[in-house]
């Protein structure tokens, strides 16, 4: 074992007894027992703790999911992008006769900008 | 040329309140920034994929000699996952580039989250931001189009 690994290994086992002794007090059991007032009532029954620890954290979090799922659910119209489109194309202040305009369309020597993209 | 792949009502593409969000969007750079914008949402009638950039430019030559010297195109194809924005000779000052390439970038980061019609406003947004104010279009260049075209079949 080299001398860094050997020290290294002496400065946990210090932390680890430096960590032990603030917390001992902590640890150890009251010897004196339960302070005055502070006797536990009677204990929950099976159903009392499925129903406080299991049922309603399960409505709640059931309840939560509903709230974020739901509105996606009745949405509609809303654009998936790897499920295709089969919409007919809608120009927005395009001509006025698109097929025809298209068709009768001259490029010229115009030398256009812009930029293309894909997703 | 633009085609619907298939005949699919109405209810299949944007919505109504989409289509107004678009048309409000498009109006607001024609009317308040002079800035002769078109956007055309749908597929375009293609073998290949690599003829898009060409596609859209003739769709920007259909928009007419004059027009096709001052307008900024918007091509969105949601089926084919492409975007493209054309702008004219006379335009390109106004709208360079670099501003088209910031606007593309902006509507695929919101497609690819499902926002088509968020997506082209902000586009539009950025497009009529970087082209500053001006007078609005004349009656006759307005007369264009103020309403949009189903184009499908």
């Amino acid at each position: 074992m080299s001398r860094a690994t050997a020290r290294a290994a002496v400065c946990c086992a210090g932390a680890f007894a430096a960590v032990l002794a603030a917390a001992g007090p902590a640890l150890a059991a009251n010897p004196l027992g339960p302070t005055e007032g502070a006797h536990p009532g009677p204990g929950l029954g099976i159903g009392t703790t499925i129903v406080l620890y299991v049922a309603i954290p399960a409505v709640i979090l059931l309840g939560t999911a509903a709230l974020v799922w739901l509105p996606g659910l009745v949405r509609t119209g809303r654009y998936r992008p790897n499920r295709g489109w089969s919409a007919s194309p809608v120009w927005f202040a395009g001509p006025h006769d698109p097929v025809t305009a298209v068709q009768d369309a001259d490029l010229g020597a115009v030398v256009r900008g812009g930029a293309s993209g894909s997703w | 040329m633009a085609a619907g792949s298939s005949a699919a009502g109405p209810e299949a593409g944007l919505t109504p309140r989409q289509q107004e969000r678009v048309e409000h969007a498009v109006s607001t750079c024609r009317h308040d920034n002079g800035l002769d914008v078109s956007v055309l949402i749908g597929d375009l009638d293609l073998a290949d994929l690599t003829g898009f950039r060409a596609g859209a430019e003739r769709l920007h030559a259909a928009l007419g000699k004059v027009r096709s010297t001052t307008a900024v195109l918007l091509v969105v194809a949601p089926g084919q996952r492409k975007v493209e924005v054309v702008t004219g000779p006379g335009v390109r000052r106004r709208v360079p580039d670099r501003v088209c390439a910031l606007a593309v970038l902006s509507m695929t980061t919101a497609f690819n989250g499902g926002d088509l019609a968020g997506g082209v406003v902000d586009a539009l947004r950025q497009i009529a931001d970087s082209a500053g104010r001006r007078a609005a279009l004349s009656p006759v260049e307005r007369q264009a189009a103020d309403v949009a075209i189903r184009t499908g079949h």
